[in-house]
């Protein structure tokens, strides 16, 4: 299938589940509030009752971010901790969600709110697993990344060569997105392969992901490439409507909560189109191609 | 014809001429103005009290990374006591094993190790023996310090000559001195055996402390270094002679009025000149020695100088010196951000906007020093604040009338600029972040710095004596700037920068103490400072201003409930708003508390402490103001905020 007719049927098959972006917009919006609710209950404690406030609605002062951070210091250590352990909580339930999206994904008939459930509820153990084990290698990526990182430390420590050592520093940089990316790509698949031959064995599931990329990873990145293209250009539209909305009076500032909104649905609508492509490619590639010889056969009339 | 091709024969000879003349000049080429002597304004000569004279003769050996060094010094006693030692810094010993107080902080290794090497020491021609000094008990090997016993006592006015011939391995830098790793760069600084300070009878000599400076008295160094022809030389003062021999070029640099001497040699490093012109017509020479990749620095370098030279002579006094070296040293050097006399190190970001303001600020503290140390010798030893401290604050008096505010800003991959904050980042992939362009105060970093150590230390103690390098930064950088700005506020900046004046005139080529600072803010501040010395430069108070309640009780009657929650005090002005007034009180700020009763036709909406945030050591600037009906809309915008960027984390999260 060429990569024109993926996007165009891809696309289709988000627009015609869109409904399915409230859940996951809902969920990112829930653990984005139970996270913000300790910095809003600092905030309030610290400038509700403030001339300050109003001044910082109108110029940003570092010198009470500084402070800020030192007052509540045991708070806002405690921070990451909770991040975390919501992010933990969030993937679980994205899981969830994704489980649902591929089942909708894979029988485009069965599209409703039960059968997306239905889906959700099969297939979060599964993919489950299939988190665990990506974790681990994102782990092994993030170890290796800075054992490189020492590497470079090591050796530019005993040589003037600082352009040399940005650029080092630079590929690393880069690798690590590439390989965030290609692992992103693996558990997508790996989830997408487990839904469409509705497998239970994850190992054996990650293992033929691994085969099925490695042949097919021309394709299978130019079509993930072109969908993070459109994503980034979603963002570089946001910024420069971002940019023209005025900071103050600060009820402009609503108008900006909106555009964000926008923002993160789009994204969100972005990461539907990549399992809806996956989806798609998949089928694609793994469809058994059967040869037929035409034999004409003389039918009597 | 031939008319025309004489021409054109004549002009081509002229631009091969002046091309060649520009090849050939020599960039080393030696500085002379009659409005100096041995680089000094002559106006300035009879201000500097030299007591020790030196002149040294250098072999400079890259093939063997080793120097060889005759060394004279002749020292004068110029006070009322007399002495029969001489104590000497052999600062280069602090690099001789990892049982030295140095060593503390900077691990040596094989390559970074050397010591002096003295073959002979001869005391008024007569040979002498040098006994090293333990300051430090901890540390019994530290060679750092020695004296000379001389046969007969010197009295006031008496001098002595000492000679000492000495070799040093130049080591691989780990901080300030050595050749870097991997160029042929050579810093040489706190090389040569050096007179400590004899005062009021009693030697001041310290050991080579980790991250402490230095304290010398002043004298005219020559110094003649004899470095391979491939080599580039610079160094404190000026280039009197250069001389061409079929091995070498000989340099000789002289610098009077000064109390440090360093010198710079590179097989490749680039030199431009400039020139700044003082109100009176007389020029400081200006030379800037460039690692080649950082030409492109080039400009903002020679603008972040003379915006601080043209800052000083504004607003403190002029610079005396007949020359200006600025050193972009390369990085493996270990010496960037250091300050000589006449001479001072940087070094600048691979990338590097003008909005991050470095490596500007960078030039304007390293220049800053050439007052604050240089000229104003304090014992760096003893009060590194009266320099450090300074230092900061000039740095960032110049950023901000020069550079406006600096921009907020993190760095991707060690090296990429993104303006914005980044709260929380994994393995450099920065989770929590926002993009946007956010100004920030110069001091903001001293404040950052301030609040990670409150109370342990004060300004006034002995810098060497402080517990640990925090504390030692935060009593000598972040709270004397932070003190410097306040005074400033306090004070009116006219005013301030008055009263520096005063004391930059009063003890320019003298050893100023902290207390003479003090004396010169009491006897020209017009206003008693005694509780200001007392909280902020004595003891290490913490300051903390609030409003407590502010409302309504009959009538026009309104209460205002202010409260002291730290120790220090310092004395608030008070605004009470009303919608079309404002209302002015005034709290000496000595009780823990106070309540303020006072009548309005008007309905009051707030009242602030200290609106125009004069005291910057106040632990919360929030609770220095109170809204009579609350606003939410601050904590609101705030939290909507974290509310997106937190949405973009989870989302980079949750698309594992």
């Amino acid at each position: 299938m060429p990569v024109k007719e993926i996007f165009v049927l891809a696309t289709r098959n988000v627009y015609r589940n869109m409904k399915f972006v409230i859940l996951f917009w809902g969920i990112n919006a829930a653990g984005a509030l139970i996270l913000s609710l300790p910095i809003y209950y600092i905030l309030s404690d610290n400038l509700n009752y403030s001339m300050l406030g109003q001044k910082l609605l109108n110029e940003y002062d570092f010198s009470w971010l500084i402070q800020l951070k030192f007052l509540y210091e045991k708070n806002i250590g405690q921070f990451p901790y909770l991040l975390y352990g919501l992010t933990g909580i969030y993937l679980l339930v994205q899981n969830f969600l994704v489980g649902g999206l591929l089942a909708v994904f894979h029988n485009p008939q069965k599209n409703h709110m039960v059968d997306f459930f239905y889906g959700g509820v099969k297939y979060w153990l599964r993919f489950t697993r299939v988190l665990l084990i990506i974790l681990l290698m994102f782990f092994l990526v993030f170890e290796l990344y800075g054992y490189l990182g020492d590497l470079i430390n090591a050796y530019y420590s005993g040589v003037e060569n600082e352009l040399g050592d940005f650029l080092t520093r630079s590929f690393r940089y880069v690798l690590l997105i590439f390989f965030i990316g290609v692992l992103t790509i693996i558990s997508d698949y790996t989830k997408v392969s487990l839904v469409i031959n509705d497998n239970t064995e994850v190992f054996k599931e990650l293992l033929q992901i691994l085969k099925f990329t490695s042949v097919n990873f021309y394709k299978i990145f130019t079509v993930f490439f072109i969908v993070a293209l459109i994503g980034a250009a979603g963002v570089v539209v946001y910024n420069l409507l971002g940019f023209i909305i005025p900071s103050k009076p600060y009820y402009y500032l609503i108008l900006l909560f909106v555009l964000r909104q926008m923002l993160i649905i789009f994204r969100l609508l972005i990461k539907m189109l990549f399992y809806s492509t996956e989806i798609l490619l998949y089928k694609d590639l793994t469809a058994q191609v059967v040869k037929v010889k035409p034999e004409e056969k003389e039918v009597e009339v | 014809m031939k008319l025309l091709s004489f021409i054109a024969l004549m002009i081509l000879y002229s631009g091969i001429s002046l091309l060649n003349y520009n090849l050939t000049q020599p960039e080393n080429s030696v500085d002379i103005d009659t409005n100096y002597s041995c680089g000094i304004l002559k106006s300035e000569m009879g201000k500097a009290d030299n007591v020790a004279d030196y002149s040294f003769f250098v072999d400079f050996i890259p093939s063997e990374n080793l120097i060889k060094v005759k060394e004279n010094l002749i020292w004068r006693n110029k006070t009322n006591y007399q002495t029969d030692e001489i104590y000497l810094h052999l600062y280069a010993n602090a690099y001789k094993s990892n049982n030295t107080i140095f060593a503390r902080y900077y691990k040596l290794s094989e390559a970074n190790r050397t010591a002096l090497q003295i073959n002979n020491i001869t005391v008024n021609g007569k040979t002498a023996e040098l006994q090293f000094v333990v300051k430090n008990k901890e540390f019994p090997q530290d060679s750092t310090v020695a004296k000379l016993q001389l046969e007969k006592p010197l009295m006031e006015n008496d001098s002595v000559k000492i000679q000492i011939n000495y070799e040093l391995k130049v080591p691989v830098s780990v901080k300030r001195f050595g050749k870097a790793k991997g160029s042929g760069f050579y810093f040489i600084s706190q090389w040569f055996p050096k007179a400590g300070v004899f005062e009021n009878g009693k030697w001041i000599c310290e050991p080579y402390y980790p991250y402490l400076n230095f304290y010398a008295d002043f004298g005219k160094y020559e110094a003649v270094i004899a470095a391979p022809k491939n080599f580039k030389v610079a160094a404190t003062g000026i280039l009197e002679k250069v001389t061409f021999t079929d091995t070498a070029n000989v340099f000789k640099f002289v610098q009077n009025g000064v109390h440090d001497f360093a010198w710079v040699a590179s097989d490749n490093l680039l030199q431009r000149k400039k020139q700044y012109e003082r109100k009176d017509g007389t020029k400081i020479t200006l030379n800037f020695y460039l690692q080649p990749n950082r030409l492109k620095y080039f400009e903002r370098y020679a603008s972040a100088v003379e915006n601080s030279l043209s800052f000083f002579e504004k607003n403190i006094g002029i610079y005396p010196y007949q020359t200006l070296s600025l050193i972009d040293v390369p990085k493996t050097s270990a010496s960037g951000g250091m300050e000589y006399p006449t001479l001072f190190t940087v070094s600048a970001e691979l990338i590097s906007p003008v909005e991050t303001h470095q490596p500007e600020k960078l030039v304007a503290h390293e220049f800053s020093h050439q007052y604050f140390q240089g000229v104003l010798a304090n014992n760096e030893v003893y009060e590194a604040w009266l320099d450090e401290g300074f230092a900061s604050y000039t740095a960032s008096k110049i950023m901000e009338k020069f550079y406006g505010k600096g921009l907020l800003h993190f760095k991707l991959a060690g090296y990429f600029p993104v303006y914005g904050i980044n709260f929380l980042s994994y393995n450099d992939i920065p989770v929590i972040y926002s993009i946007e362009k956010i100004p920030y105060h110069e001091y903001d970093r001293s404040l950052e710095s301030y609040y990670k150590n409150l109370t342990l230390g004060s300004i006034a103690d002995t810098s060497y004596k402080l517990p640990n390098r925090r504390s030692y930064v935060v009593n000598a950088y972040s709270k004397p700037e932070l003190m410097l700005h306040t005074l400033e506020r306090i004070l009116g900046e006219e005013k301030f920068f008055g009263i520096l004046q005063k004391y930059y005139s009063t003890y320019k080529f003298k050893h100023p103490q902290g207390s003479d600072f003090i004396n010169v803010i009491k006897n020209n501040a017009d206003v008693n400072l005694d509780w200001f010395f007392e909280n902020v430069y004595k003891k290490s108070s913490v300051f903390n201003y609030k409003v407590r309640s502010l409302k309504k009780l009959k009538g026009k009657e309104y209460q205002l409930f202010v409260e002291r929650t730290g120790e220090g005090i310092f004395p608030v002005d008070i605004f009470i708003y009303s919608k079309s007034d404002t209302l002015h009180k005034f709290w000496d700020g000595k009780s823990r508390w106070k309540i303020f009763r006072f009548t309005s036709d008007e309905k009051i909406t707030g009242a602030e402490l200290d609106p125009f945030r004069k005291n910057l050591f106040d632990l919360n600037f929030a609770d220095n103001s109170i809204l009579t009906e609350p606003s939410y809309s601050a904590s609101l915008a705030l939290s909507a905020n974290w509310f997106f960027w937190l949405q973009n984390a989870l989302m980079i999260f949750g698309s594992i």
